[in-house]
C-alpha cells in the first residue's frame, strides 16, 4: 500500500473512500467492518472515567489522521529468542520469524492484515467478537482504523514452548497509533505471549501528541491455558486508549500479567468473561506512573458459569505528580454457583504530590460463591525511609529499597523469565527518572 | 586509623516546638561503653534519634561532632557512612526486601563502588549469625516482617556487626530479649569494643550492663544529664531508683 505524508480530515461524508484508499490491500469483508465501525464513530461518545480528565476536544473530534510513510527497513531491535517473533511499526511490518516446528503442528503467527487476506475463514469469525466496537469511540476508531497488530493461532491440543514476542513501536512522528491483535486457542492448547508497546526511533522529530488506541482479543477454547504478558512503555506526549479483553471456555485459564509504565493519560480497560464452567482469569497488574503521567485501570472478571475462578492484583508506584486509580470489578452473575474471586490492591506513593486511588468493587448476583477482596493506597514510610538512611543508603537507594520491595512480591511472581525481567528493568528505569 | 570520638556538646533539642533536651554533654571515644539510663520519658530516644539525624528532632542549640566532623551538617546516610550506628528501638519492617539483600546493599552504600565479594559477605553474615545464635534462615526473610521482638533487636546487632560502625548507639538493644539473648547479644556488642569503636548502650536494666561492664554510667532525668559516674552508679541507682538522683538532683540545685 502506498502511503505518502499527508493529512486526511475524515468526514462521515468522505471516510468510506479514505478507508479504501488507506487500507487498499485488506479484503473487502474488512473494508466493510471498517465502514461500519467508522460510521458509528462519529456519534459515539468519548470514553470517560470519573477520575480521569482526557481532553475531550483531541479525542471527540478525531477528524484528522495523519500518516507519515513507515520505511520497511528501519533497524529496530528484535529480541533473542527461540520463540517466535513478530515486530511491526504501525501497518508495516519488519519481522515474522516463525520457527519451523510450530508451523508443522499449525500454530499460525502472523500479522493480523496478512491474516485477514491468507486465513480469513480463521480471523473473520474471531475479530471483534470479543469487543463491542461500537462501545465507545475509541473502540470504533480502533476497530475501523487499526492499522496492523498480530494474530496468533495454536490449533487443539498444540503446546508451545518458548514464550512468543509480539513488538509493536510507535514512530515519533506518527500522531496515531492503533494496534489491533487478536489471538485464538483452540482447546487444550497452551501458549505464552509477551506483547510489548514501545517508542521506536527512526530520527524523525516527535510530533507533538500522538492519540493511541490498542486493542487486544484473545478466545480461548475450553482448556486452553494462554499465558499473557505486556509491556506498555509508550511516550508520554501520546494518550492511550488499551483494550484487552478474553472469552473463556470450559476449564481454559488466562494469566494477564500486564506493566503499564509509559503514556500521558492512559484509560485501559481488560475484560476477562468466565462463559464457562471452569474458566479462571488470574491477572496482575503492575503500574508506575512519574511526571505528570495519569493511569486510570480498569480490570474487570465477569464470572458467567458456574465454578468459575479469579483472582485479580493491582500494584503501583506514583511518583512526582502522577495520578492513578485502579479499580478491579468483579461481576458475579446470576448462575455462576460455587465461583470463588479474589482481588487485590496496594498502591504507594512517593511524593506528596502524587496520588493513588484503589477501588475494589464486587457485584455480586448468586449466593454460593465466595468473593473477597482488600486495597489500600499510602505513603511511603518515613520511619522505613530513616531507617535504611541510618544504615547508609542514600534517599534515593533507599527509596528504590523501598519501591523494589513493594513491587517484589508481585513482580518476582511473574512466571515468565524475560517478561520478569523486563517489568524490572522498567521500574528501575522509573524509578531513577 | 585513628580512634573516634563522638562530642555531643550543650545539646538542646526540641519536637513540635517543644524542648526535649536541655543541654546534654557527652563524649565518647573508641574503646569505652557508656551507658545512659533514666526514666520513662526523659529523652533518651530523643537523643539517640538527634544523634542519627531524624528529621522530627530539631536542634535549636549546641554542636554534634564525630571525629571533629560536624553530624549536625550531615544527612542522615552520610552521617552513617561516617560511622554512626544507630540500633532502634522500634525497628522499622521493610516488606519484600530480603535481610541478605539489605545487609549487602548497606554494606556497599559504605564501599563506595568497591562491592563486597558475595561469597566473602556469605561467610561474614553466617559468621555473625552463628555468634548471635540467629537461624540463618532469617538472612532470606524480609527484613524484621514477623520477626518477634526478641529477633528485631538480634537483628539490630547483627546489622552492627556487619556495618562495622566507629561509634555506636543502641537503644534499648536488651529489651523484650530473654534473658540468655541478652547475654548474647552483649557479648555480640563486646566482641567489637576496641580502639576502633566506641558505644553508647541506652538501657534501663542492670543486667546488660553486667556483661557490658561499662566504663562510664549517665543519668538523664528531664532532658539532661544529672549525673555520671563509674559502673558502680548502675548498681547504685539498681538499688535505689530514681528518686534518689531526683533527691539528690534537687539537693544539689539541678545540674
Ligand atoms: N514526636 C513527638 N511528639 C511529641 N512529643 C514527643 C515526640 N517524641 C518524643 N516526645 C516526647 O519527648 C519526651 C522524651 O521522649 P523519649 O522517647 O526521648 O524518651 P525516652 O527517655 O527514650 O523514654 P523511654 O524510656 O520510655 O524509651 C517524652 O515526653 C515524649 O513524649
Ligand atoms: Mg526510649
Amino acid at each position: 500500500m502506498a502511503l505518502s505524508s499527508q493529512t486526511l480530515t475524515v468526514t462521515p461524508e468522505n471516510v468510506a473512500n479514505h478507508l479504501r484508499d488507506q487500507f487498499a490491500s485488506d479484503p473487502e469483508w474488512l473494508l466493510a467492518r471498517r465502514r461500519e465501525a467508522m460510521a458509528a464513530y462519529f456519534a459515539l461518545p468519548v470514553p470517560t472515567r470519573e477520575r480521569t480528565a482526557f481532553n475531550a476536544d483531541r479525542s471527540g473530534a478525531i477528524t484528522g489522521f495523519e500518516s507519515a510513510p513507515v520505511p520497511a527497513d528501519l533497524p529496530l531491535p528484535v529480541p533473542e529468542t527461540r520463540g517466535g517473533v513478530l515486530s511491526m511499526a504501525h501497518d508495516r511490518v519488519l519481522v515474522t520469524r516463525q520457527p519451523a516446528a510450530l508451523a508443522r503442528e499449525g500454530v499460525i503467527l502472523t500479522d493480523l492484515r496478512s491474516a485477514c487476506r491468507m486465513q480469513p475463514e480463521l480471523v473473520a469469525p474471531h475479530l471483534g467478537s470479543v469487543i463491542d466496537a461500537a462501545h465507545d469511540k475509541s473502540q470504533a476508531l480502533n476497530a475501523g482504523w487499526w492499522h496492523n497488530g498480530g494474530f496468533l493461532y495454536v490449533p487443539a491440543g498444540v503446546r508451545v514452548a518458548d514464550p512468543v514476542i509480539w513488538l509493536h513501536y510507535h514512530l515519533p512522528d506518527q500522531p496515531g497509533f492503533f494496534p489491533r491483535s487478536l489471538i485464538v486457542l483452540e482447546e487444550d492448547s497452551e501458549v505464552v505471549l509477551i506483547d510489548y508497546y514501545s517508542e521506536g526511533e527512526n530520527g524523525s522529530a516527535p510530533v507533538s501528541r500522538t492519540l493511541a488506541a490498542m486493542t487486544v482479543e484473545v478466545k480461548l477454547g475450553s482448556g486452553a491455558r494462554l499465558h499473557y504478558g505486556s509491556i506498555e512503555q509508550l511516550s508520554e506526549t501520546t494518550d492511550a486508549f488499551v483494550h484487552r479483553s478474553a472469552l473463556a471456555g470450559a476449564h481454559s485459564a488466562i494469566f494477564w500479567n500486564v506493566g503499564v509504565f509509559g503514556a500521558g493519560v492512559e484509560i485501559s480497560r481488560q475484560s476477562t468473561r468466565l462463559v464457562e464452567p471452569g474458566a479462571e482469569n488470574h491477572s496482575v497488574s503492575v503500574f508506575f506512573g512519574s511526571g505528570r503521567q495519569h493511569h486510570d485501570i480498569d480490570v474487570v472478571s465477569i464470572h458467567d458459569a458456574p465454578h468459575t475462578v479469579s483472582t485479580m492484583v493491582g500494584k503501583g508506584v506514583m511518583k512526582g505528580r502522577a495520578q492513578s486509580v485502579f479499580t478491579g470489578i468483579t461481576e458475579i452473575r446470576r448462575g455462576a454457583r460455587g465461583s470463588n474471586a479474589r482481588q487485590r490492591e496496594q498502591t504507594l506513593m512517593l511524593s506528596d504530590d502524587a496520588r493513588a486511588d484503589a477501588i475494589p468493587s464486587l457485584l455480586i448476583d448468586e449466593n454460593d460463591v465466595f468473593a473477597a477482596h482488600s486495597a489500600s493506597a499510602g505513603p511511603i514510610d518515613q520511619a522505613a525511609l530513616f531507617y535504611l538512611m541510618a544504615r547508609g543508603l542514600s534517599e534515593e537507594a533507599a527509596v528504590r529499597m523501598i519501591v523494589q520491595g513493594f513491587l517484589a512480591p508481585v513482580i518476582d511472581n511473574i512466571s515468565i523469565d524475560d517478561l520478569r525481567q523486563q517489568v524490572w528493568v522498567a521500574v528501575e528505569r522509573k524509578v531513577s527518572e | 586509623m585513628a580512634t573516634p570520638v563522638l562530642v555531643v556538646d550543650d545539646l538542646h533539642v526540641a519536637v513540635d516546638g517543644k524542648e526535649i533536651l536541655k543541654g546534654v554533654n557527652l563524649t565518647v571515644h573508641g574503646n569505652e561503653v557508656h551507658a545512659v539510663m533514666g526514666p520513662n520519658g526523659t529523652g533518651k530516644t530523643s537523643l539517640a534519634q538527634t544523634l542519627m539525624g531524624h528529621p522530627r528532632y530539631v536542634v535549636t542549640q549546641g554542636q554534634i561532632t564525630l571525629d571533629g566532623q560536624d553530624l549536625l551538617a550531615m544527612r542522615v546516610d552520610q552521617r552513617a557512612r561516617a560511622g554512626l550506628f544507630l540500633a532502634m528501638q522500634y525497628p522499622s519492617e521493610i516488606s519484600g526486601v530480603t535481610t541478605a539483600n539489605f545487609l549487602r546493599t548497606a554494606i556497599n552504600a559504605r564501599r563506595q563502588g568497591n562491592a563486597v565479594g558475595l561469597k566473602v559477605f556469605r561467610d561474614e553474615l553466617e559468621e555473625a549469625m552463628d555468634l548471635l545464635q540467629m537461624d540463618h534462615q532469617f538472612a532470606n526473610r524480609y527484613v524484621n516482617e514477623g520477626f518477634s521482638g526478641g529477633e528485631k533487636k538480634r537483628n539490630e546487632l547483627l546489622q552492627l556487626l556487619l556495618l562495622k560502625p566507629r561509634i555506636a548507639i543502641l537503644d534499648e538493644i536488651d529489651s523484650g530479649l530473654d534473658i540468655d539473648a541478652v547475654k548474647v547479644v552483649a557479648q555480640g556488642l563486646k566482641s567489637m569494643v576496641g580502639p576502633e569503636f566506641g558505644a553508647l548502650v541506652i538501657t534501663h536494666y542492670q543486667r546488660i550492663l553486667n556483661y557490658v561492664r561499662p566504663q562510664f554510667v549517665h543519668i538523664m532525668v528531664d532532658g539532661r544529664i544529672v549525673k555520671s559516674g563509674d559502673y558502680h552508679l548502675a548498681e547504685e541507682l539498681d538499688a535505689k531508683g530514681y528518686d534518689w538522683v531526683r533527691a539528690a538532683e534537687t539537693i544539689s540545685g539541678g545540674a
